[in-house]
This record gives C-alpha cells, sequence and structure tokens, in this order.
C-alpha cells in the first residue's frame, strides 16, 4: 500500500501471474498435441477407410440404380406371366366345361339315334383351342427366364459389394458392423466365400469340369441374354402385318 | 403351291411350342412336317428332308432363329426358302432385324391357327 492507502500492485507478484498464465497455456498446448499425436492414427486409418470405401459407394449407388431400374422390369415380367397363366387357364377351363356339355349331348343324340357329326366337330374344336391356349408355358417360360437374370444379377452385385467389405483393409469388428447393417452375418460370409475359392480353384481346372454341363450353362446363358429385352415398346401384330404387306 | 404339297419344318427350342405348331398345322391340312430344337439342327434338316417352308422360332440355344435364317439367306441352294418366324419378341426393333435377316412374315405369340393359315397362304 502507497502512502495514500491505494492499491499498488506487486510487480513480482504480476510476473509470477504471467508466468503461471503462460505455463497453463503451455500445459493446455502440451495436451492439445498429446490429443493430436493420440487422434493422428485414428484420422489416418478414417481417410483410408474412406479412400476405399468411396469407390464402392459410388459403385453402390450406381448398383441401387441399375437394380432399381431392373426391379421394376422384373415385377412387370411376373405380373405378364400371372395374367398370363390365369387367362389361358380359364380358357381352357371353359372349354373343358363345353367338352362335358358337349359329351353329356352327344351321349343323349346317340341313345337317340340322331346324327352327331356337329357334336363331333365342336368336340374337335374345342380340343384344339385348349393345346392352342398351352402356349402360354412357353411365353411364360421366358419372361421367368428373364427374371430369373434379374435376381441373379442383383445377387452378384451384392455378393460383389460384400466381398469388397470383406476384403478391406480394416479392423474385423468394423467389417462386423458394415456387414450386420445389410444383414449379412460373418461367419457365414466366410464359409461362401471360402467354398467360392474352392470352385473357382476347380473350375481353372477344365479336365474336371463335365463338357455337356459347361455347353449347357454357356447355352443357357446365351439363351437368358437373348430373352432379357421385355416388350416395353411392343409392335403390335397389325403394324407387323403392314410392314410385310 | 397348295397345302398338299408343301414341306414344313418347324424349328422351336420348346418341344410344346412345336407340339402346338404341328397340330395346329395338321388341323388346316398340311400333313408333311419336320422338326428342330434349333438352327444347328434345323440346317441338318433340310438336308436329310424335302423341306420347301420353314416356321421358326427367334430364342434358341446353338443357333438363334435370325442367325438361323442369316445363315439360310447365304446359301444358294436355301436362299429362297419362305420363312415364317413365330416369336415372343414384339418390338419394333425386333421386326425391323427380321426383316433385314429375310425373315418373310412375322407372328407373335401366341398365334392363333387363323393367323397361321393367313400367314403362310400368304408366302405359297
Amino acid at each position: 500500500m502507497d502512502q495514500e492507502n491505494n492499491f499498488v500492485p506487486d510487480p513480482d507478484a504480476i510476473k509470477q501471474n504471467d508466468y503461471n498464465e503462460i505455463l497453463s497455456r503451455i500445459k493446455h498446448i502440451k495436451s492439445l498435441f498429446a490429443f493430436g499425436e493420440g487422434i493422428l492414427p485414428f484420422l489416418e486409418e478414417l481417410f483410408i477407410f474412406l479412400k476405399e470405401v468411396s469407390p464402392m459407394l459410388n459403385e453402390l449407388s450406381d448398383s441401387i440404380m441399375n437394380t432399381t431400374g431392373m426391379m421394376p422390369d422384373a415385377a412387370v415380367e411376373l405380373e405378364s406371366a400371372v395374367a398370363q397363366t390365369s387367362d389361358a387357364t380359364y380358357r381352357i377351363m371353359d372349354r373343358v366345361e363345353h367338352i362335358l356339355e358337349q359329351i353329356d349331348a352327344l351321349e343323349k343324340q346317340i341313345e337317340e339315334g340322331k346324327d352327331v357329326s356337329k357334336e363331333f366337330s365342336e368336340l374337335r374344336n374345342d380340343a384344339h383351342t385348349i393345346m392352342n391356349a398351352l402356349q402360354f408355358h412357353d411365353i411364360v417360360s421366358q419372361k421367368l427366364v428373364h427374371v430369373r437374370r434379374v435376381l441373379a444379377e442383383i445377387q452378384q452385385k451384392m455378393l460383389n459389394l460384400f466381398t469388397r467389405v470383406y476384403e478391406m483393409h480394416i479392423e474385423d469388428d468394423v467389417k462386423e458392423n458394415i456387414l450386420a447393417t445389410f444383414g449379412v452375418n460373418v461367419a457365414e460370409f466366410q464359409r461362401l466365400m471360402e467354398t467360392k475359392i474352392n470352385v473357382d480353384n476347380k473350375m481353372t481346372d477344365d479336365s474336371d469340369a463335365p463338357e455337356d454341363l459347361k455347353k449347357k450353362e454357356k447355352e443357357e446363358k446365351k439363351k437368358e441374354e437373348e430373352t432379357d429385352k421385355p416388350n416395353a415398346a411392343d409392335f403390335s401384330q397389325s403394324d407387323i402385318d403392314d410392314l410385310f404387306g | 403351291m397348295n397345302k398338299n404339297d408343301l414341306f414344313i419344318l418347324v424349328v422351336d427350342d420348346s418341344p410344346t411350342m412345336r407340339r402346338i405348331i404341328k397340330n395346329s398345322l395338321e388341323r388346316l391340312g398340311y400333313k408333311d412336317s419336320v422338326e428342330a430344337a434349333h438352327g444347328k439342327e434345323a440346317l441338318s434338316q433340310l438336308k436329310e428332308h424335302p423341306v420347301n417352308f420353314i416356321i421358326t422360332d427367334w430364342n434358341m440355344p446353338e443357333m438363334n432363329g435370325l442367325e438361323f435364317v442369316t445363315e439360310l439367306r447365304g446359301d444358294d441352294e436355301y436362299k429362297d426358302l419362305p420363312v415364317l418366324m413365330i416369336t415372343t419378341r414384339g418390338m419394333k426393333d425386333d421386326v425391323l432385324q427380321a426383316v433385314h435377316a429375310g425373315v418373310n412374315n412375322y407372328i407373335v405369340k401366341p398365334f392363333t391357327p387363323e393367323t397361321l393359315e393367313e400367314k403362310i397362304s400368304k408366302l405359297l
């Protein structure tokens, strides 16, 4: 205190406070550096993960876009297959009922000694109509082949994505979490991968694969590729007739 | 040519469809026919039988209908054979492709015997 009783700060105390302040800040900065040092490996791993995942996410996005496009197409084909089958079934049932009526009429006509040629002719027509209605079998088969191909493509794309995750250089528990979000059990997937590796190894040895089986698989693939266009922009039979004149 | 003169080659990988087509042909009075399950088999049948009319599907293994017709049109012996294509393919591009390959007429499945008769008669 000075002679007028005013508070005069102690210059030494001020210096001490400043030093304490500075030391405190240095300590704070040091702890930040320590924190940074600890977090850097994690950040590095995070960026590696993002680098690996980014193309995969683009692929997933493209897959979703493609498969979303394919799914309505496959759904349309299935709906059409069901409609064709129902239509053919009802036509066949109608003809069978008519045949049964004709048989009853024939029985009566024969008992009465009447001419039955008309009834036989109608029976014959009914039989031919049923035969023609069975074309649905071939038409529906081709639609189902297309749907099967779409489903196989989707399955393959998903399998490729899961494989990419499985092969990433990240912690196993992180992989498990990612696969679990897709409902994939890691143990099951590992078994699947091992099976795939064994099958792949087997397929590289041509002498083991039976020729008929490989040929059949190739033919089925070729036929599937040929049936993959849905009738989205149909040309009517009358348009076709106009074209050929 | 009349109906009795025709010897028809029916080419389709579906045994059901071949049977239906043959049944329709018999009903329409075309009694002589032979079958094949794909283009390659059809080419063999051409060598064995006096085929003068062809009904073919498009989607088939080994050699599809379009490939078969292209092969026919490139062969002096068969290039003028009338070809009727019966197929599920109903898009405009498909029909134009078939015309370009040399198909003479085209029916989209399912067909009726009346349509079959009309198309065959037009080509006779």
